[in-house]
């Protein structure tokens, strides 16, 4: 039987502290009803009947993709550009403790 | 305070140091003392459009560890995606694997048998990438920012997770040793790099719940940690204070634990199978062919040393314990064939002096031939086993020939019946309350022998001496009585 969740106000507040974030009192409740719309949307999948079906962990009928171990020295400083803050060759990040 | 039973389980993190690339990317691997950010791609990175790929050799090489550690090896596998928001990960999240519902790690079960007979289970293994180094300015408790060297990122990791079936931190330390041991004749692994083996560790006391301990950086901190985890528990219990099931951090340099009041849960990790890399189905055809390739284990290499050249089982425990030493005694027992006293020397006086030297048995300077020659000297009598340390010292940190030290330094072996005599002499003019002594009392002959001894800085052949003391005293003896 498909099962309705819906998400609390702790839930979002849970997930913001996961993924660093500061929201709002507003900010909250937007975010509660939009997700839990989402997941309302994705529990059709639910309703699916998978009876007797073994589980699917990839959708590509692929194996064994291997290389060789070969080293290969990328030039660091073109992905060096890309990071918006760095200190000497460094990249900064915020403290996350 | 009574000795409570301690459980203790560890998760050791082993780089698989050989390989030339990393994980899934082909940066090169040679990060160490490297400035930082050289070694990473738009791959390590996490750039958008760009996809990992598994290194065929690291595999191996993982499949080895685990049939070395006599585990059951999945013929199917995957990586799992653990999210996490740390800028240790590039990408927000490690490709690893997951022993959860809808995970499949490389290998569970198997068992390592450590030097004092106890048998420890291993719970899994799994291939894992690296996470990055992070560096604080100042204080980590203050620095606005961590700076970060992705060079590290992406390197292949094997975790080895082990059931708790250590029962002191001892056998925590000696089971790191062997597996230290194991992985080096595997050829996969150097664990004198720095930071290539790294362990958390869980522990529980009689009592008391399960605590976790991260960022044990060695060998030698795990024992540290341990210790002081038991210490701290066993107060707060004898106290009757609950102890918190939490994870808690080793400081190294305070060396203390900290906790480290996390508020994720298992499934805040969100786990899932990583759609960038496509399973692996493993073959008998590969896994015997992986399992005939494999290389002579410590407990194998053991009973040969026992078996075939007569070594003692506690001097071969030793040699076996560390792969360098073991091909160290090898080599020497081609110049030299006595092997039980070969392997005395180089467990007993050749690692004392390395020890206190600071050395490590990749720094010596010695030659397995010059080794052998002073064991030669030292069967022809040409020096004592006293001075035979001195030039073995001076050996180990120069690399000079024991016979060139022994004629620079003088320490060739005075046996000369006429010099001692003379020298017992001076001893017994010198002592005559000691020479009393040892009428009466055999101890105060090895006080005059040692003064012999002490006179020659240990040149002198310490059995002719007391032969001559002996004598000595037997003819004041009568005069005495009489
Ligand atoms: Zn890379």
């Amino acid at each position: 039987m498909p099962q309705k969740k819906s998400i609390t106000a702790k839930d979002i507040r849970h997930l913001a502290w996961l993924a660093k974030l500061d929201l709002s009192k507003k900010e909250e409740e937007t975010f509660r009803s939009q997700l839990s719309k989402i997941l309302e949307y994705f529990s059709k999948i639910d309703e699916a009947n998978t009876e007797g079906l073994p589980p699917t962990f990839h959708v590509v009928e692929q194996y064994n993709i291997f290389r060789e171990d070969e080293p290969c020295q990328f030039p660091s400083d073109l992905v060096l550009q890309n990071p918006p803050k760095k200190k000497g060759r460094f990249i900064k990040a915020a403290r996350i403790v | 305070m009574a000795v409570k039973t301690v459980k203790i389980g560890l998760e050791v993190h082993c780089q698989l140091t050989s390989l030339k690339s990393k994980l899934f990317c082909s940066c090169p691997t040679d990060y160490r003392g490297k400035p930082p950010n050289t070694n990473i791609c738009p791959v390590c990175m996490g750039e958008p459009g760009t996809l990992p790929v598994l290194n065929k050799e690291a595999l191996r090489s993982a499949i080895m560890i685990a049939l070395a550690l006599h585990s059951d090896i999945s013929r199917f596998t995957y990586f799992t995606r653990k999210n996490y928001f740390y800028p240790d990960m590039a990408k927000n999240f490690q490709i690893s694997q997951y022993d959860g519902v809808g995970g499949a790690p490389l290998a569970k079960g198997g068992y390592v048998v450590l030097n004092n007979g106890k048998t420890v289970r291993i719970r899994r293994i799994q291939l894992e990438e690296d996470p990055a180094r992070l560096i604080y300015e100042g204080s980590i408790d203050t620095a606005p920012s961590a700076l970060v060297d992705y060079n590290r990122h992406g390197i292949a990791l094997v975790e080895i997770v082990t059931e708790p079936d250590m029962s002191s931190p001892e056998e925590a330390r000696l089971f790191l040793q062997k597996l230290r041991s194991i992985l080096e004749h595997l050829g996969v692994f150097d664990g004198e790099l720095e930071g290539a083996m790294r362990c958390d560790a869980n522990i529980s006391l009689e009592g008391g719940v399960r605590v976790e301990i991260k960022n044990i950086s060695s060998y030698k901190e795990v024992e540290r940690a341990l210790m002081f985890e038991i210490t701290r528990q066993s107060n707060l219990l004898s106290r009757g204070i609950k102890i918190a099931r939490e994870t808690r951090f080793w400081d190294e340099r305070r060396r203390i634990t900290v906790s480290l009041r996390t508020k994720e849960t298992e499934e805040d990790y969100r786990y899932f199978p990583e759609p960038d890399l496509p399973p692996i189905v493993l073959t008998d055809e590969f896994l015997d062919d992986v399992k005939r390739k494999l290389p002579m284990l410590p407990d194998e290499r053991r009973r040969v040393f026992v078996e075939k050249y007569g070594v003692s089982e506690q001097n071969a425990d030793v040699l076996v314990s560390d792969k360098a030493l073991a091909d160290f005694f090898e080599k020497c027992l081609k110049h030299y064939d006595k092997a039980q006293e070969l392997s005395s020397l180089l467990v007993g006086d050749f690692l004392a002096q390395l020890h206190s030297l600071n050395m490590s048995i990749r720094d010596v300077k010695v030659s397995p031939s010059q080794i052998a020659k002073l064991l030669k000297l030292l069967d022809d009598k040409v020096l004592t086993g006293l001075s035979a340390k001195t030039v073995l010292r001076e050996m180990i940190a120069t690399g000079e020939d024991p016979e060139s030290i022994i004629q620079k330094k003088e320490l060739h072996r005075i046996s000369s019946r006429d010099m001692l005599t003379e020298l017992v002499d001076q001893v017994f003019t010198m002592n005559p309350k000691a020479v009393e002594d040892a009428l009466v009392n055999e101890k105060a002959i090895h006080f005059l022998v040692g003064q012999v001894m002490r006179m020659t800085r240990g040149k002198a052949d310490p059995t002719l001496v007391r032969e001559i003391v002996e004598e000595k005293l037997g003819k004041i003896e009568p005069n005495r009585v009489g």
